[in-house]
């Protein structure tokens, strides 16, 4: 284990830990993100542009959650 | 405690689930198991965590704790940001994550050798509290949580059932 009090990236427990937390905030940040975009009247193709991936790949990730939260997507376009 | 009880393992696994999805976590992981059971004071090992701190609410703050350190480690701070909210929860039975996994068979070999059929919530109490490294370990320690002594307390609980 690491000393807690003092994190330090070349400790293989912290450095590790360090790197579950990264995909954590970047998955939290990226739902949030895609939330706010289609709220906003992005379509799930300029969602996939920003993201740099394909509309089905955004699209089998995300769409029914984002029925489930409710949010109004605009149909295909471009 | 009164007599070792079977753990009613399906509503655990949905009450994490719940968990799981409220925290945006596309899997059920052992933290999640260790505050459904702190959510069910009505067990032996729920009484045990809220009698010791461990109430679902400090559980919570204790992991959020970790994620902040974690990201300290290298260089990130989340002071001054927030991260936007989103209502965007993993639908479905999320899978298991290893750590939920190896509590379920850490529970069940901590059962081996008594005379009870069911597994008792104390029993998934040890398994879950079994691990050394990880989020929810890590997250104790932040807290001044000693494992050890939790799960020997757990253990003393199975025996005065038995």
């Amino acid at each position: 284990m690491s000393s807690m009090d003092m994190p330090d990236p070349h400790n293989p427990a912290d450095g590790l830990a360090a790197a579950v937390a990264l995909r954590r905030l970047a998955d939290l940040l990226e739902a949030a993100q895609v939330e706010q975009a289609l709220r906003a009247g992005w379509s799930w193709s300029e969602v996939a542009e920003a993201l740099d991936v394909t509309r089905q790949a955004v699209h089998k990730k995300y769409a029914s959650r984002v029925a489930a939260a409710g949010v109004e997507t605009r149909r295909r376009s471009g | 405690m009164g007599k070792p009880s079977t753990l009613d393992v399906r509503e655990i696994v949905a009450l994490a689930r719940t968990e799981a999805r409220t925290l945006g976590s596309a899997r059920i992981e052992a933290e999640h198991l260790l505050l459904a059971l702190a959510l069910r004071p009505q067990l032996s090992a729920g009484r045990l965590l809220n009698a010791e701190g461990l109430s679902p609410e400090a559980i919570r703050e204790a992991l959020d704790l970790e994620f902040a350190h974690s990201l300290g480690t290298v260089g990130i701070s989340l002071h001054g940001f927030s991260l936007p909210d989103t209502r965007l929860s993993f639908l479905g039975g999320l899978p298991f994550a290893q750590s939920a996994r190896l509590a379920f068979q850490r529970a069940i070999k901590a059962r081996t050798g008594q005379r009870t059929r069911g597994l008792d919530s104390l029993h998934l109490l040890i398994g879950i509290l079994s691990a050394e490294g990880g989020t929810l370990a890590r997250a104790l320690t932040l807290i001044e949580v000693d494992r050890g002594a939790l799960m020997a307390q757990a253990r003393r609980g199975l025996e005065r059932a038995a």
